[in-house]
């Protein structure tokens, strides 16, 4: 019966509430509120259209096929260099997590560039094959969103995979072999977090309207945007926005009743897994498979951006011309990880710590912010927040921040909430038996315990935030910029060499972070645990 | 004393326990006798204060510390509870898992770390200070968690199934030490089990528990006249 | 109540159970710093501008050097569906931020004013500017425009087979070979409304079907208009002058062509600079709205890659930007563009987005 302290609590709610709640009361009601009185007339704006319908529909069975492939990628990957004794795992276990720094509609580019005609891949394929060869523009959106967001699941599967104990796995092992012991103890106990990376997946890519736009696929957040920015009616584009928030709602009420009732927290001291399966005579082989993988999805696109960018003094003046837009981004992307990070931690635990109907309820309202598109959210942050009595917070780049934290806190939760519920309960409750003091349990127990997902929750915040470009442009202070607002620029102009300097740059800065972060992750492993 | 008073907990619809009473003094064992799901493990539970009841009290040494509306944080007990997996913390050295349960009050600085080497010494573990329970031997493990539940001086001894896992020497080891334990801090001493001949060698009082009822409580005295088959019917479903 | 911690220390770690309380503490200065940082109340304007970074910039920053006011300012971004500064603006109504609105098409402006988020000045800079670039009661006044045209790739196609009016590309030879941006946003929305305004309803509608059938490569913009044409996936696409010749100063094979000189004639569209309603320096959003409707600017505008055409006469200008009464320009009342953009973009919601 372990309870999160109400001194904690209340305040934790509250913050919670008024950052990332509030404005998304407020967008939800916004529409039900018209010329001053009560008025259901959005409503009819639910009643959707054929062409609608089939919108969503594109949307659905786009973000699917993407949340399919990058399971087929990044599942196999987490169990390669988690579980088995891949020869160059130490390596390839942190070259997975570059895809993210690249933005998807990078992807898509270069992909779109190497697929149509004349790029050097259709060429190539087309030689094999025989004949012209064509990749649909569906397909070509497909690969471009699973390249861009496999690391989530393969990042996700490791972290789950890492905290099952591995008696469990051996015991499977012994009995019925490597095979069943994969399928029926490792799989399934890492499940949980295998399902949160794939829903991950399927919400960033149904709201990307960036990819779909660059093969020409028309799909649903267009149509929220043709609402707000055509036809300039917000209520409208709200009333739109609704179905997709059902449908969140819905993969949310999936992965709870998934969960329901399980336990991950394994009888032993919380023993890290070990190399359990052996491959072999194919270990050297297993090897193409990632570095396929890592082709895909890191080399060929890097290269690619190289390769646009020409020369050395392209890159040196774009990095000198934007030294502030990157100190700021950089500054501004860090703040809001850390906010987000310590904020997910105490949500999490409250949430953990709840009981069950309690729980569901934070779990909807917490992960609610996923679905709401970033220009609905700045302009709902604008109307909030733009008053004389907060002058002092808008208009500063606090408000950059709130609106990070608004919009990616949900991620952040989840990969704590991931890690915290593995955590064997005795071990808290040794804890608060012998001390009174609820920050020192946490601090010293809890914390270390969830290492890997405030590490995790705090890099992905930190990649987000810094490729930010919807909130951003609406609530940035006046004469401030920040990366992508810069390379958007660059994008319009036309200057395809200083966009792809900058987005090298933009690159650099997040590997340098990377490092950071996994320095500290090695430092504070104890040397049991390293692999 | 440890007062337990027609205390009642129910988990949805499963009652744990029914309206249990008894009662332990300062260096008395008290042993808990039950199979599996009698509820056993949720009275230690709401001994210590990790479950509230939804009937009942418990007073420890005249303080009432559970009841329906009232309970006291478990750290104001001064009780220790050793679980039945250990719940060693695997980020910490053998010697900061006893470390930690010493809060500031009772030590300065210095003075904790002499103290926490000596209660290791006391189990046999001052050459493994440095290491992780993960690289510790079962009966290394039962040593440390006894060490850590010792060292913060406790009134009162909460201990479930304590030494299922072990071998016969180890086991005896342990016993062993538990009386001593008894005996040289004057501890109130409940533990769990569900093996009849180790209660008997170990216990100064025992109950018997099925479906969250108490069956039969009484001293070691009376166990004498009772035999195998006896208990055997009390453990019934 | 105090916490414990101990010095236990082993070689080569570092505990992550350092201090919650101080890591909040931090957290919190921090951002207390950060706040501090970025208020600051000397003399400054604020401009949003959705011009072009690379040329508003320079502008603006003469402007800072001249008159030693401090320009703040927030740069749009055109990928198409953001429209963020305009949204901005609405948003902020209720307490605006804001004190001029340097935009680079005219629509959008006049909604603003319908939204009643601007306020009238007139400039005396504006004295020279033709009655049809300003607004009647002076919310908003009109320089330096872009026109809709054409652009070629000049390795794709020859000067026989360069279209003469926008009417041509409904024939069967130019099927699938055109490009245009999304016309529901920027420049193209403008122009769809425009013809909306010009031609009526009904002829409109049948151009954009036959459009739609002549299989019309629909874009995210003009920009991307432009870059297919450059790379040569499509020979010819709808874009502004602006597009075309910064694909041309950088020796790209492309070139323009001002459709329909015999007939009704090429659109221009104006860049438009308005006051914001009770902005927080108004007196400063006058010396810069001033400022930016000299002769100077537009001129300046003229030389830079953008190209933009002074909308009055006697401006010096490059020998590669004509002069605006020597092109055949489209007659317009703006006022009418922006009263049919929503049926406009309705219309073409329903047919180009499925």
């Amino acid at each position: 019966m372990l309870q999160c302290p109400r001194w904690l609590s209340y305040p934790v709610l509250t913050a919670f509430s008024l950052i990332v709640l509030a404005p998304i009361l407020f967008l939800v009601i916004s529409p039900f509120w018209h010329e001053g009185h009560i008025s259901w007339l959005y409503l009819q704006e639910l009643i959707l259209s054929s062409r609608q319908l089939n919108l969503l529909k594109t949307s659905i069975l786009l973000a699917g096929t993407a949340t399919c492939l990058t399971l087929l990628l990044g599942l196999p990957y987490a169990l390669l260099i988690e579980r088995t004794d891949l020869p160059g795992r130490s390596l390839l276990g942190l070259a997975y997590l570059i895809p993210l720094l690249i933005p998807p509609y990078m992807q898509a580019i270069v992909w779109d560039y190497l697929l149509s005609k004349g790029g050097w891949i259709a060429e190539l394929l087309t030689f094999f094959i025989g004949r012209p060869f064509v990749v649909s523009p569906f397909w070509a959106a497909v690969l471009s969103l699973s390249l861009a967001y496999y690391p989530f699941v393969t990042l996700l599967t490791i972290s789950g995979l890492r905290g099952i104990d591995s008696s469990y796995e051996e015991a499977g092992i012994l009995h019925r072999g490597m095979w069943s012991s994969l399928s029926r103890i490792t799989i399934p106990l890492a499940a949980p977090h295998i399902i949160s990376g794939a829903v991950f997946v399927f919400i960033f890519s149904i709201i990307d309207f960036g990819v779909p736009d660059i093969f020409r696929l028309r799909v649903y957040p267009v149509e929220i945007f043709i609402q707000f920015s055509g036809l300039y009616d917000e209520k409208a584009a709200v009333v739109l926005a609704f179905p997709l928030l059902l449908l969140m709602a819905g993969l949310v009420l999936i992965q709870v009743w998934y969960m329901k009732g399980r336990s991950y927290v394994g009888l032993g001291n919380g023993r890290r897994g070990s190399r359990c399966f052996s491959l072999g005579r194919a270990r050297f082989p297993a090897v193409a498979f990632p570095f396929f993988v890592l082709c895909l999805s890191v080399f060929i696109p890097v290269l690619s951006l190289v390769r646009t960018t020409g020369t050395w003094t392209v890159l040196r003046d774009v990095l000198v011309s934007s030294w502030s837009e990157i100190a700021y981004s950089f500054a501004m992307a860090f703040a809001g990880a850390l906010i987000m990070t310590v904020f997910a931690f105490f949500i999490a635990y409250i949430m953990e710590r709840s009981p069950p109907r309690y729980r569901s309820v934070l779990e909807y309202m917490t992960q609610l912010p996923f679905a709401i598109p970033a220009i609905l959210l700045g302009v709902a942050l604008i109307k909030l927040w733009n008053h004389p009595v907060t002058a002092w917070l808008y208009g500063s780049s606090f408000m950059v921040i709130m609106g990070y934290v608004a919009h990616f806190v949900p991620f952040s939760i989840r990969a704590t909430l991931s890690s915290l519920k593995q955590i064997n309960p005795h071990l808290e409750e040794i804890g608060h038996l012998v001390s009174h003091n609820w920050l020192r349990t946490a601090g010293r127990i809890l914390v270390p315990l969830t290492r890997t997902g405030l590490l995790t929750a705090f890099f992905i915040g930190f990649i987000l935030s810094l490729g930010d470009l919807g909130i951003t442009l609406l609530i940035i202070p006046p004469g401030m910029s920040t990366i992508p607002i810069k390379i958007y620029n660059f994008m319009h102009y036309g200057a395809e060499a200083k966009v792809a300097a900058l987005s090298l740059t933009l690159l650099g800065i997040q590997l340098v972070l990377v490092t950071g972060l996994l320095t500290l992750y090695h430092k504070t492993t104890p040397s049991y645990e390293r692999p | 004393m440890i007062l337990i008073n027609d205390i009642s907990k129910q988990f949805g619809t499963i009652q744990a326990v029914k309206r249990v009473s008894l009662s332990v003094d300062r260096g008395e064992i008290m042993a808990v006798l039950g199979p599996s799901g009698c509820g056993k493990s949720t009275l230690l539970r709401l001994i210590a204060g990790l479950e509230r009841p939804d009937a009942g009290t418990v007073e420890l040494d005249g303080r009432l510390v559970s009841s329906r509306n009232e309970m006291a944080p478990p750290a104001s007990r001064q009780l220790s509870l050793i679980f039945q997996d250990l719940a060693l913390w695997p980020h910490m050295t053998v010697m900061e898992n006893v470390a930690f349960t010493l809060s500031r009050d009772l030590f300065s600085r210095s003075g904790k770390a002499k103290g926490v080497k000596e209660i290791l010494r006391q189990v046999y573990l001052s050459h493994l200070l440095k290491r992780y329970p993960h690289q510790l031997s079962g009966g290394e493990r039962q040593r440390l968690a006894i060490a850590r539940a010792i060292a913060p001086n406790p009134l009162y001894l909460l201990m479930d199934e304590p030494f299922n896992s072990l071998d016969m020497l180890l086991k005896q080891e342990m016993m062993d030490m538990t009386m001593a334990l008894r005996k040289e801090y004057q501890m109130a001493i409940i533990y769990v089990s569900h093996d009849l001949e180790e209660a008997t060698y170990l216990a100064d009082k025992l109950v018997i528990m099925n479906r969250g009822e108490a069956v039969w409580s009484g001293s070691r005295a009376d166990t004498i006249g009772l035999t195998k088959g006896d208990f055997m019917n009390f453990f019934r479903r | 109540m105090h916490r414990d911690f101990l010095p236990t220390r082993n070689a080569g770690q570092v505990h992550v159970g350092f201090r919650l309380k101080t890591l909040i503490n931090l957290v919190f200065i921090s951002l207390l710093l950060i706040s501090g940082c970025s208020k600051q109340d000397q003399k400054e304007v604020v401009i949003y501008t959705s011009l072009d970074q690379v040329f508003s910039e320079p502008v603006l920053k003469d402007f800072q050097e001249k008159t030693g006011l401090e320009v703040k300012a927030v740069y749009d971004v055109e990928a198409s569906k953001t429209t963020g500064l305009f949204n901005r603006l609405l948003a902020e109504k209720a307490n605006p931020q804001c004190d001029v609105f340097w935009n680079s098409e005219v629509g959008r402006t006049i909604i603003l004013k319908k939204e009643g988020v601007l306020t009238p000045y007139v400039s005396p800079s504006a004295e020279d500017i033709p009655a049809q670039f300003k607004d009647a009661d002076g919310s908003w006044t009109g320089f330096a425009a872009r026109a809709r045209v054409l652009v070629y790739n000049t390795d794709l196609l020859e000067e026989s087979e360069l279209p003469d009016s926008i009417f041509e590309l409904t024939e069967p030879g130019w099927k699938g070979r055109v490009a245009m941006g999304y016309p529901l946003f920027g420049t193209t929305a403008t122009h769809v409304a425009a013809l909306w305004a010009h031609l009526g309803p009904d002829k409109t509608e049948e151009y954009l079907k036959a459009l739609k059938a002549n299989k019309i490569v629909i874009v995210d913009g003009n920009a991307v208009a432009r870059d297919m044409v450059v790379k040569g996936r499509v020979p010819l696409a709808f874009t502004d002058t602006d597009d075309v010749n910064v694909a041309v100063q950088s020796g790209k094979p492309v070139k323009m062509i001002y459709p329909d000189s015999q007939g009704m004639g090429t659109l221009f569209i104006p860049n438009t600079v308005a006051m914001i309603k009770d902005c927080p320096h108004p007196e400063e959003a006058k010396i810069l709205i001033d400022y930016l409707l000299s002769r100077e600017v537009e001129s300046r505008l003229a030389f830079s890659e953008s190209a933009q055409v002074p909308v009055r006469d006697g401006v010096p200008t490059p020998a590669h930007v004509p002069l605006h009464s020597s092109v055949k320009a489209m007659v317009v009342d703006y006022e009418d563009i922006a009263k049919n953009m929503k049926e406009a973009t309705r219309f073409c919601q329903e047919l180009f987005v499925r």
